[in-house]
């Protein structure tokens, strides 16, 4: 029997779907998103696909969801009513932040709005010590005294943060307990559980949002389990997180802040996708849209995570897929600044008036109007959405930007895209450069409406040898997540220092995490083989304040390891920073379990074009200062093994590559198209 | 060499990531707290000339230091005398513009063997010796007691670094691990610079990216002129007081004079009290970081920093005065507390220029807590800390609440940190109710940190408006004033005086409370809706609900329309 795995990744315009069955034949489908309940475009192209493919619900055996419930509560303040309980004296770390000012020199820069009105910040009479001890009791009446406080508030979901609960958590514990004995119904978080980590603000902005998010996602998702099984799809429901993998939903609905920030991750985990089966494992993802663009690196064919993120201006300190996100994109428009420097963004006309030529009410010149006004994106490339309106490029471009500077209107496009490509540079730079990477062992992997038109030009400026197109750059995030598994963090602050003779101590504090993953991941129905558990360290020079993450060797660690393990630290600094200090006392400060349950894989099988070797036109294009009638390819028409060179253009459903003069281009044998750059 | 906008912004941002990779080398790998955590630091990119091209900052107070500092030391150590691999290092506030415990480490960049560009950075060290831990008594008479000063000497000749000048210099600071590591830091942040401008000009070709560089200042030069033809024409005065030098507690006057002339504004400090005897004296550099703080502010908040906005704004600081001291004054808490107060006048003569670009006075200082001694295995340990407060309001819009303004922008220590490093505890952080200036848009309240030391230490607090509140701006009442205490153990609360360095026995518990921001506009037009949230939020009392806003609530705490009408009707 045939059976389907479907991918769904819910996005502000559309929702995209990616379906595989075991015989490796891929689907794609699009559906308008219903932003109300995104549950009805879900359930909706459910329904389509089903239909038009001929296969029955429960032939779907494993559904896989990006979903951004989660991420638009917290963007849009309206998460759960919520309490905060926290350590007395502290109440307001969650308010304070660090203290400083999003902006250095602009007054009316503020803070983000508090996740919570401050009388909704309740203290409680506890102290737990850095070392663990307790200098003031949990006493019952005080419990009973929060108890009462909280059933007065009437809030669906409470957040605990107590001080110094990463080393010593039974305060939490009791009063999670407490409350949760008193008022069943109560959503609570306790900071120890969703990050037992020190660093109290951090901890406690990570709590709130987890406590924020909770009660609408686990509504969301129990929701759609119920209607998905009324339409009968009886697969098991996986929903994705920040971290590059994916939980149960019953997990998502109680931690759900895991999946708060999973919007851009099925793009970075295509790139994971492409860099298995293509065997380029280092990998640049750049994901440009409308407004802004996602940029992550792959190093080895691995995820790159941080535990340094934030949403919406609150920290969220679970590990994430680590992604560099800049307000440059399609949308972005272009403008002549007081010193007379042409600039593009960060204001963007977004879908709305959007563009010149989309013909709106936009009046801004855009980056799109410079692809269209430059021929490199011709007016019927949008087919479907709309008709592209060059001469109101032209008419923007010229009077805001052309005349002003005293160019030609084509002199002004490639000003604006050559600025553009600037800030994107730079973004890509902070994710490679800047963290010891050299580009030219790099492959780049755009995607997005608007990425692989830029693609080319990226690449020759960063030294890029390589640009990889996946197959379909217009839903790369659904079909990423085809690829993703189960994956569980769990960590430890330990603050220990490395050398030889601590080994031991390790072991035993990676087993609480190790236990903890196989129970969890046991419970989910993994076994065996399926279940792969990878350790991490995070280690410093003593005296530093920021931590490099390193991959542990597998098994029980003997002395000769931690030997190995400060070695690889130093070269790691090195290649980092530029610098190592050889004879500096080195300390560990946090351990990382990540756990995976592997879902089944299959190869999807080549899409054959219909080898139709013939160009389907040519299009007019500005390239470097004068207009070439070049080659336009169809996407469709290209097969494995089918070689060509640029310039030419290459179109396809929502997207549209330009390969420039010099530049050597095929097809793979997985439907890649792989352009070799002229690099510079 | 022609100059199209375009290039010109696409090597603007390749420089301006070159700065940033610095400041990330630099912030990411420091020993020190204050570089580390709270990133006051800066790290930069010059002309050969020593002009500033491009500048990652992490706090304003350096925007005046960093395009002075290269300068005055490319005058000891002129330009044909550097070669690869050289690097120099200062400290000296007579030339660096700042403090003793900002080192700033410049390094020339080469193409081939032509100077391409200098790259410095400026970071602040967790002491330089002196008579305090950190480095920072309030009580110095002169700048010998505040720490061991170093000229411009180069601390590495063809990249070959002088171990014995370091050794020298680590002997004489009490955290010699961390001075090590910061300045190994600072080195190789400038050698990341130089490599990146290396591959830069690879690109461009050395001529362009000279060229580009100047142009770069140019086009700040334009920008700051073209914002400053938004400020009326005329001349604003304005001054204020700082509460004493630490060593006496008379009142220490700064005054302004400000002419805006089209597109050049004059700041003039004449009529400012002579240089002091204690350490609040504030050099040239930090001056003109404040005047260029706030004309930026104003002006144009996105001005990228550079030797152009020099050219636009002249600032006449006159020798031997409060804001230009001679030597051998004493300058550490000049950065602290005198910065602030600058800031504070210029922004007030503005003010009568342009009200809707400026804020009330803010919290005043950056509240300086200071705590050092040695642990229970008898090591040396420095907890140093500026505290944020009250922002001012705006015309339309409230202070920030517990918030650091206007020369700095330094993150806090978490108070999981503090514990883990230090022997003490932390009783109490938080917002302080009652310290916003009521007004239409209520300034911002002030913060309050509560530490009890648990082995004997010397303590120190430098901190402001004690005495002078925060001034409001039309109407709007002045923020509540900063307020010190002490509580000795087995002993009553007692409060001190703003600047106060002692050692106390371990159990002592030391109380800093920082000043709220002024207030914007009557505050009997506070919206009621408003002043009822602050109510329900404890960030300001039913009692000055009642008295400052004339907010009259029912038992249920809504407001009672007709009673505020009456209220507030007189």
């Amino acid at each position: 029997m045939t059976t389907y795995k479907l991918a769904i990744d819910t996005g502000g315009t559309f929702t995209d779907f990616c379906l595989l069955g075991n015989n490796g034949e891929l689907y794609i489908a699009k559906e308008p998103s219903t932003p109300d309940d995104p549950s009805l475009a879900v359930l909706e192209g459910i329904k389509k696909i089903v239909q038009e493919k001929g296969i029955q619900p429960h032939e779907i055996d494993l559904l896989l969801h990006g979903t951004t419930v989660a991420t638009n509560a917290i963007l849009e303040q309206n998460g759960a009513s919520l309490a905060l309980i926290t350590t007395k004296g502290f109440k307001d770390i969650i308010y304070i932040g660090r203290q400083n000012r999003p902006h250095l020199y602009n007054f009316w820069s503020l803070k983000p709005p508090p996740l919570l009105p401050r009388n909704m910040a309740l203290e409680i009479n506890e102290r737990i010590l850095a070392d663990g001890s307790v200098k003031i009791k949990l006493e019952d009446e005080e419990i009973n005294a929060i108890i009462e406080q909280i059933r007065e508030t009437g809030v669906e979901s409470a957040a605990i943060c107590l001080l110094h609960s990463y080393i010593n958590p039974a305060h939490e514990i009791l009063l999670k307990n407490a409350l949760k004995q008193n008022q069943p119904g109560l959503s609570v978080t306790i900071s120890s559980e969703i990050l037992p980590e020190f660093r109290e603000y951090e901890r406690t902005s990570t709590t709130v949002i987890n406590a924020l998010v909770k009660p609408l996602t686990d509504k969301y998702i129990s929701h759609l389990e119920r209607d998905l099984n009324s339409t009968g799809v009886k697969s098991e429901l996986f929903i994705m997180q920040s971290n590059g993998g994916v939980i149960t939903a019953p997990r998502a609905r109680k931690q759900s802040a895991r999946i708060a920030l999973s919007g851009p991750a099925g793009g970075v985990l295509a790139g994971i996708h492409l860099a298995r089966s293509t065997g380029h494992k280092n990998l640049i993802t750049a994901d440009m849209g409308g407004t802004s663009m996602d940029i992550s690196l792959i190093h080895n064919g691995e995820l790159r995570f941080t535990t340094e993120g934030a949403i919406g201006g609150y920290p969220l300190r679970l590990p994430m897929l680590d992604i560099h996100t800049i307000g440059a994109g399609g949308g972005s428009i272009a403008w002549i600044d007081a010193g007379s420097a042409l600039r593009v963004g960060p204001k963007s006309a977004g879908s709305v008036p959007g563009p010149a030529c989309y013909d709106l009410g936009g009046q801004e010149p855009t980056v799109t109007d410079a692809n269209v006004l430059l021929g490199r994106l011709s007016p019927t490339d949008l087919a479907g959405l709309k008709t592209l309106k060059p001469e109101l490029s032209a008419r923007s471009i010229s009077e805001k930007i052309g005349k002003p500077l005293g160019l030609t209107t084509e002199e002004a496009s490639e000003g604006i895209i050559r600025v553009v490509n600037a800030s994107m540079v730079r973004a890509m730079r902070v994710v490679s450069v800047q963290k010891g990477f050299d580009t030219r062992d790099f492959t780049l992997v755009p995607f997005g409406g608007a990425g692989p038109l830029h693609a080319v030009e990226l690449a020759r400026e960063l030294g890029i040898p390589r640009i990889l197109l996946p197959p379909y750059p217009g839903v790369t995030s659904a079909w990423g997540m085809l690829s993703a598994d189960v994956r569980h963090d769990y960590s430890l602050t330990c603050f220990v220092n490395l050398i030889p003779d601590i080994y031991a101590e390790i072991n035993s504090k990676f087993e609480q995490l190790i236990e903890q993953g196989q129970k969890e991941l046991g419970q989910e129905g993994f076994t065996g083989p399926e279940i792969i558990l990878a350790r991490f360290m995070d280690i410093r020079y003593k005296g530093q304040s920021y931590e490099l993450t390193l991959s542990i060797p597998g098994n029980s660690l003997i002395e000769e390891d931690i030997r190995i393990i400060s070695r690889r630290f130093h070269r790691l600094h090195q290649q980092y920073y530029g610098y190592c200090r050889e004879n500096a006392p080195m300390e560990i400060v946090t351990l990382r379990l990540v756990a995976t349950g592997v879902l089944p894989k299959i190869p999807s099988r080549t899409q054959l074009g219909n080898n139709n070797t013939n160009i389907s036109g040519t299009r007019r294009v500005y390239l470097s200062g004068s207009y070439h009638e070049i080659p336009v390819y169809a996407r469709q028409d290209i097969s494995p093994g089918f070689r060509f060179e640029g310039p030419t253009v290459i179109t396809q459903a929502g997207s549209t590559i330009l390969i420039w003069p010099g530049d050597h281009a095929r097809c793979d044998r997985w439907g890649n198209i792989v352009i070799e750059t002229k690099v510079q | 060499m022609n100059t199209d906008p375009i290039t010109l912004e696409v090597l603007r941002n390749a420089l301006q990531s070159i700065a940033e990779e610095m400041g990330v080398t630099l912030t990411r790998t420091a020993l020190s707290p204050n570089i580390k955590d709270r990133r006051d630091c800066s790290t930069a990119i010059y002309t050969p000339g020593g002009e500033l091209a491009a500048q990652a900052e992490h706090i304003p107070l350096h925007l005046g230091l960093m395009p002075t500092v290269v300068k005055k030391v490319l005058e000891t150590f002129p330009v044909r005398n550097l070669a690869p691999g050289d690097t120099i290092m200062i400290n000296d506030p007579y030339i660096s513009g700042s403090h003793l415990p900002d080192i700033c480490v410049i390094s020339p960049v080469f193409a081939g063997n032509r100077l391409l560009a200098i790259v410095a950075n400026l970071a602040h060290h967790v002491d330089m010796g002196g008579t305090v831990p950190g480095s920072m008594s309030t009580t110095a008479t002169e700048i010998f007691q505040e720490g061991i000063r170093i000229p411009p000497v180069k601390i590495s000749s063809g990249g070959r670094v002088n171990n014995d000048l370091l050794k020298v210099l680590a002997h004489n600071v009490r955290t010699t691990s961390e001075f090590y590591g910061d300045i190994q830091a600072q080195i190789s942040a400038n050698q990341i610079g130089g490599k990146r401008l290396e591959e830069l000009e690879r690109k461009t070709g050395t001529e362009t990216l000279k060229h580009y560089m100047d142009e770069i200042i140019n086009y700040t030069e334009r920008r700051i002129r073209a914002a400053l033809k938004n400020i009326p024409n005329g001349t604003y005065q304005f001054s204020d007081y700082l509460e004493g030098d630490g060593i006496t507690g008379d009142m220490i006057k700064i005054a302004v004079r400000v002419q805006v002339e089209d597109e050049k504004i004059i700041v003039d400090f004449t009529g400012t009290s002579p240089q002091v005897k204690g350490p609040v004296n504030a050099t040239r550099g930090v001056t003109l970081a404040c005047a260029y703080f706030a004309v930026k502010a104003v002006a144009d908040p996105e001005l990228p920093p550079s030797e152009g906005i020099a050219r636009a704004v002249e600032i006449i600081t006159p020798p031997g005065t409060l804001v230009n001291p001679c030597f051998p004054a004493p300058v550490a808490h000049a950065n602290i507390n005198t910065a602030q107060r600058i800031t504070d006048i210029v922004l007030g003569a503005l003010a009568q220029a342009v009200p809707h670009k400026v804020t009330a006075a803010g919290t005043g200082s950056m509240s300086n807590f200071t705590i050092g001694g040695r642990d229970a295995r008898h090591h040396y340990y420095s907890y140093v800390e500026t505290y944020g407060g009250g922002q001012g309001a705006k015309y339309d819009q409230d202070g920030m609440d517990g918030v650091h303004v206007n020369m700095t922008n330094t993150l806090n220590t978490p108070v999981e940190v503090i514990e883990m490093n230090y022997p003490l505890l932390v009783e109490k952080y938080g917002l302080i109710p009652d310290t916003g200036g009521p007004g239409e848009f209520r300034g911002g309240t002030g913060l309050a940190r509560e530490i009890t030391v648990l082995e004997n230490a010397t303590v120190s607090i430098s901190t402001e408006r004690n005495i002078i509140n925060p001034w409001g701006l039309q109407k709007g009442i002045p923020g509540r004033c900063a307020r010190c205490f002490i509580k000795m153990p087995g002993s009553d609360c007692k409060e001190i005086p703003g600047k106060f360095t002692r050692e106390v026995p371990k159990g002592a518990t030391i109380i800093l409370q920082t000043a709220g921001g002024g207030g914007f506009g009557d505050p009997l037009r506070r919206d009621p809706a408003a002043v009822r949230q602050d109510v329900v939020n404890g960030l300001i009392s039913e009692t000055a609900a009642l008295e400052d806003y004339g907010v009259v609530f029912n038992e249920a705490l809504q407001v009672d329309e007709d009673k505020t009408r009456k209220k507030r009707n007189g």
